[in-house]
């Protein structure tokens, strides 16, 4: 291979937007370097490790100056779709819990009242950001075609379907919700039993092989196929969001609701810490959140830390 | 931006220290810079890390591309950059002093 046809191979490290920057005048330095030094895994490493801070500079989450608004939307939304995603698993625990018994503490009331109104929020936020992004999509095949459109949107189609589904009939296979304890809750038992099997797949299982292996192999099929189709249609919409030319008025009411999802996953952090954090130390709980809770409280506050970084590269983008 | 200084450069402060002392005798391009450096501090920057430091540099006007010749670009010194270089510079000269003075009062070889 030529040091022209490595370098360019190098340059991949790099996204699209550095790379027209930079890309020209890094690949000369890049042949002179391979021409004097053929072969050096220092120096793969060393770009492939500069081009990945490159990307993470590019969605807001680095300190790079090279920024691109789309690309800090997008690394908003995951960040908030993956909090959501946590933070509905410590909120099934509580809402699946208080139909079985009453709940035993102000930070697991607290706890259950702020997770439910927080993810609403989020619902409708969602809601907002997704509408006018099919506007524009639907706009945007009227003139020019689906071409380009047709495998992102199948592979969303497939995924939610199948998180649908599968949610669905697992959901309708709980035994938990089918026997009444004392308890009385005000969530309907079909959304939260389906908010519990969307998030089957957070589990200490993965932590304990035995436990794993005891697990009945449909469930366990749905625990990796669950956040896998999760990823696909994440990933999906991001490879549509990029094929669209999204008008500047719709990425700033875009940016805002990203700033207005933030906002929203602080009072989930704080309600959901109280409530895991007080439940640790009271041992006659029985509402007692595990390790695995308090992973997640903490992986939470990583995913909140990030977004909030995310959204001030917004503002300056 | 006038008062920008090496200390916000974290991890980075290192090879833009290393970039601006090359730069201070005249434009040079990426590859001309590696020489250099090499030359005179006795150690070579990876590509991706130079190019790490670049950008950041030029992101806080420490240093200005010049016109493309063929595909490589030179950049140049500014003035913010130069006087930042000179503060940066001074800080380390302070250190090494009292370092090598200390040293010497306690009977080193410096």
């Amino acid at each position: 291979m030529s040091p022209e046809a490595r370098a360019e191979r190098l340059l991949r490290w790099y996204p699209a937007m550095w790379r027209d920057r930079y890309g020209a005048e890094f690949a000369e330095l890049l042949i002179a370097e391979i021409e004097e030094q053929p072969r050096s895994w220092r120096r793969t490493a060393d770009v492939a490790r500069s081009g990945l801070v490159a990307r993470l500079s590019l969605a807001g989450l680095g300190n790079g100056p090279v920024r691109d608004e789309r690309s800090a939307l997008g690394a908003t939304a995951t960040l908030v779709a993956g909090f959501a995603m946590l933070a509905t698993s410590l909120w099934t625990q509580l809402a699946t819990g208080a139909r079985v018994m009453p709940l035993d503490s102000h930070a697991a009331v607290v706890g259950l009242v702020v997770l439910t109104a927080s993810l609403a929020y989020l619902g409708v936020i969602a809601i907002l950001a997704v509408a006018p992004v099919a506007a524009v999509l639907a706009r945007d095949i009227r003139r020019r075609g689906p071409h380009g459109v047709i495998a992102p949107l199948t592979v969303i189609a497939v995924s939610l379907t199948a998180l649908a589904m599968g949610g669905r009939h697992l959901a309708t296979h709980w035994t938990v919700l089918a026997s009444h304890g004392s308890g009385t809750s005000h969530i309907p038992d079909g959304i939260a039993s389906f908010a519990w099997a969307e998030t089957y797949s957070i589990s200490t299982a993965w932590a304990h092989p035995t436990l794993l292996l005891s697990i009945n192999p449909a469930r366990l099929g749905w625990m990796v196929v669950s956040p896998l189709a999760l990823i696909s249609a994440l990933t999906a919409a991001w490879v549509l969001v990029r094929h669209l030319d999204l008008p500047a008025a719709t990425l700033r009411y875009e940016s805002a609701l990203a700033r207005a999802a933030v906002f929203g996953m602080l009072p989930m952090l704080l309600a959901g810490a109280w409530w895991v954090m007080t439940s640790q130390h009271n041992p006659a709980a029985t509402y007692r959140a595990g390790t695995l809770d308090l992973a997640l409280v903490l992986v939470m506050t990583g995913a909140a830390a990030a977004a909030l970084h995310s959204t001030r590269a917004l503002r300056s983008a | 931006m006038a008062d920008a200084n090496l200390g916000s450069f974290g991890r980075y402060a290192g090879p833009a220290t290393l970039i601006l002392s090359s730069l201070a005798d005249g434009p040079k391009h990426g590859y001309a810079l590696t020489k250099d450096i090499e030359e005179f501090a006795g150690l070579r920057l990876a590509p991706g890390t130079m190019y790490e430091a670049l950008t950041r540099l030029e992101g806080q006007g420490m240093i200005k591309s010049l016109p493309a010749q063929d595909r490589r670009k030179p950049y140049e010194l500014t003035a913010a950059g130069a006087a930042a270089l000179q503060a940066h510079l001074d800080d380390q000269r302070r250190v090494a002093e009292v370092g090598l003075r200390r040293l010497k009062a306690a009977g080193g070889t410096a």
